[in-house]
């Protein structure tokens, strides 16, 4: 408890913080942007997003940047200044007004090749990660309450530390934007390793919004990394490490944090490929994180109306979907990912326009008990026969499967009574169609849970992880 | 009986119930039948018998076998658009709408709305009147106008009804999954006529030319509204365009080749223009 003590006490050494203010009569774009701002998980704010109207998402992107442009106006060149006024002017409503206006893609694309010029990555990624990166709250009244801050954080971590297994959740959800921030500044301070306080930091990630959590899971991968025992010695040890990883990149992985899933890959690889020539071999994930994340880089495209980042080129380097396909095959290799390996592959085959590949890799797909691919896996097969004419039948038989695996999800019943119909069986194919048209509004798109990566895991492994902080 | 079905070789006892005596029709081979609107240009035709009609399957001249201008009840879908393209102030252009065409079913008809943002949702169930118009959630959203014209290709196969679906959309496709190609192809199996009425907005061609190729193929067509007024005027419009369109059976012959199987309906000698679905499939 005292070695929890101190490593509080420096963590929790803080500043000045900035509750956010009221007392400003706010417009309507503002209120939309704050009430925005507090949804914390990507999911929901893709949910909430996407219940606007295109003009209210105009506004409060349009209102991002502003804010954004005002905090940093004393750093900024007028160059950068009229860029983003032309941004602003133009960028903005061609990102989000859908179609987009005549000759809007052209200067898009001209005017995002002349921010990338101008602005630092980190900057650009601050207006690219909207609306799932970091929100700019309004200046506010600055309040001296490190004093609070510290004891709400000393309380969680000892209620954590003695078994409370839910007391950072519920601390973190309580904490506002501005608190999250000097915490992170607090959190990236170097502390020496042990589990309880690895297992808080996680659980401060796993807690905070998708765009907060980089810097609580680099100073956790850090101290985790530093444990004076190597990979191979202390196989309690060995498990915890491997699942802080594991949960880490998952939870990056949502929120597609392709910068910070390639930094943590590039820190945390290299220690498992030097344990590898000891002799010393540990079943994890990462291959597998590997090649998603060579596939997000190679070939993840914005999709029109959707809101999906772009993945500015420079990141891009050198994947493409060879590359990506490769180390699909690589992860293969290992029993316990062949199937989603495999998978995921035909999936990024599939979205390449290689229909007969996509299928030749789905029929190496060995039995497999995970319903978080099987919807993935059957409506993407049911697609790729639908679209290379094969008979209609086979295309049904593999919708019927998606159906099963995802059943709150609509496009698979679209597809299967399509598919029902076009093979004479007209009478199934009405119930097909009267089943999806039942499905409840606002469900689930199940095929993003292929796009959430390992994030379905983290709970579980969350609470493993639990049961070894001690 | 809109459209084309293939008729098996007996019909139920209900189904001939349903007919009336001059309409029912017993082939002793499956039989085609199709649906036919003429007009002469902005009303329907009335008064034509069946040596008006020519009709061609694959290119080869069939003999009518029955010919009649039946009061077949009507199984109406409506299936809206309410994406974030479509403005909350026309909702209630929408509920107008509806409650008109509502108004203008016969107790024997039935009708069923679904809406359509991103997701496509069963408003009313199939049912006899009166409808209600549900269509809360307005501008919500992005719009996948393909895979809800793909899910309201597909309804139920029934010989004793005619069946129409009006699909509204301003034709803004934001995020279908589904291609246009296999939409198009689904439409060859369709039972149902589906009329397309265009709202004002900034469709893109693509999306323009599937939902013109869909309502050719069922025998619907696709009405371009100048003012989102016009939608209650064109829902009736619809209803009455199949309402008054003539039934025509015959049993294929001469073309006993399984596939599609291109249909051309025309007159011998009037002028009118004459709307029937393009083919089938057997």
């Amino acid at each position: 408890m005292k070695s929890a003590r101190a490593f509080l006490a420096c963590l929790l050494a803080i500043g000045v913080i900035t509750p956010a203010s009221g007392s400003q009569a706010s417009t309507a774009a503002e209120r939309s942007y704050d009430a925005f701002c507090q949804k914390k998980d990507e999911i929901e704010r893709r949910r909430a997003f996407n219940a606007m109207t295109r003009e209210q998402t105009m506004d409060i992107a349009r209102l991002q940047i502003e804010r954004w442009r005002d905090a940093n106006r004393q750093r900024l060149t007028p160059e950068q200044l009229g860029l983003l006024e032309e941004f602003i002017k133009d960028g903005v409503p061609g990102r989000f007004l859908t179609p987009a206006p005549d000759g809007t893609k052209a200067t898009l694309a001209a005017l995002e090749e002349r921010l990338e010029r101008a602005f630092s990555r980190e900057d650009l990624e601050v207006m690219d990660e909207w609306p799932y990166g970091p929100c700019v709250m309004k200046p506010a009244v600055k309040a001296p309450r490190a004093a609070t801050l510290e004891a709400e954080a000393q309380a969680a971590f000892a209620a954590y530390a003695a078994g409370e297994d839910l007391a950072v959740e519920r601390w973190v959800g309580r904490v506002n934007f501005s608190t999250l921030q000097r915490l992170e500044d607090i959190a990236a301070r170097p502390a020496p390793w042990n589990r309880t306080r690895a297992a808080f930091l996680l659980e401060i990630a796993a807690a905070a919004p998708t765009y907060a959590r980089g810097r609580f899971l680099a100073a956790g991968r850090s101290m985790v990394m530093a444990r004076p025992v190597p990979l191979g010695q202390d196989p309690v040890e060995d498990r915890f490490e491997v699942l802080w990883h594991q949960a880490a990149l998952g939870l990056l992985q949502p929120g597609s944090e392709v910068a910070l899933q390639q930094e943590y890959l590039a820190a945390v690889v290299p220690r498992f490929e030097e344990a590898g020539r000891r002799g010393v071999t540990l079943e994890t994930r990462l291959p597998l994180a590997r090649a998603s994340l060579d596939a997000i880089l190679c070939c993840w495209t914005p999709v029109m109306g959707a809101l999906v980042r772009e993945i500015p080129r420079a990141m891009r380097g050198a994947a493409t979907l060879e590359s990506a396909l490769s180390l699909f095959e690589r992860a293969a290799a290992a029993p316990a990912l062949r199937a989603e390996a495999l998978i995921r592959g035909a999936v990024l085959l599939y979205d390449a326009g290689r229909y007969e590949d996509a299928l030749a890799w789905f029929d190496r797909v060995p039995p497999y008990d995970d319903p978080g691919l099987t919807y993935a896996h059957h409506l993407t097969r049911g697609r790729a026969l639908d679209l290379l004419n094969r008979p209609a039948a086979e295309a049904a038989a593999a919708y019927v499967t998606a159906v099963e695996g995802g059943p709150i999800d609509q496009r698979a019943g679209i597809g299967l009574a399509s598919a029902l119909l076009r093979s004479g069986r007209p009478e199934e194919a009405a119930v097909a169609a009267a089943h999806a048209r039942r499905m409840p509004d606002r469900a689930t798109n199940a095929l993003s849970q292929l796009q959430r990566a390992d994030f379905r895991f983290v709970p579980e492994w969350l609470r493993e992880i639990r049961r070894l902080r001690r | 009986m809109n459209a084309v079905a293939i008729v098996p070789i007996l019909l139920s006892a209900c189904l001939a119930g349903a007919l009336s005596a001059q309409s029912v029709y017993r082939a002793q081979t499956d039989a085609v039948v199709i649906t036919a609107a003429v007009t002469d240009g902005r009303r329907p035709v009335t008064g034509l018998t069946a040596a008006d009609f020519e009709v061609r399957d694959n290119g080869v001249v069939q003999e009518i076998a029955d010919f009649s201008r039946e009061t077949l009840p009507v199984d109406l879908t409506l299936t809206i658009d309410l994406s974030g393209s479509m403005k909350p102030a026309d909702r209630a252009v929408i509920e107008r709408a509806i409650a008109r065409i509502g108004a203008a079913l016969e107790p024997r008809d039935r009708a069923g709305i679904s809406t359509f943002g991103q997701r496509i949702v069963e408003r009313t169930a199939l049912q006899h009147p009166p409808i209600r118009a549900d269509v809360t959630g307005v501008g919500q959203g992005g719009s996948a106008v393909l895979d809800a014209l793909l899910l309201s290709l597909v309804t139920p196969p029934v010989s004793d009804r005619r069946q129409l679906v009006i699909f509204m959309t301003d034709g803004a496709d934001t995020g279908s999954y589904f291609d246009s190609r296999l939409v198009v192809e689904t439409a060859k199996y369709a039972s149902a006529r589906t009329s397309v009425l265009l709202v004002p907005n900034r469709a893109s061609s693509r999306t323009l030319g599937v939902l013109q190729a869909v309502a050719s193929i069922t025998g619907g067509e696709m009405t371009e509204l100048k003012k989102k007024d016009e939608l209650g005027p064109s829902f009736l419009k619809a209803l009455e365009d199949v309402r008054e369109s003539y039934v025509i059976r015959y049993s294929p012959s001469g073309v006993q080749q399984p596939g599609w199987h291109e249909l051309a309906v025309s007159l011998k000698s009037k002028s009118y223009r004459v709307r029937a679905r393009q083919g089938y499939w057997r």
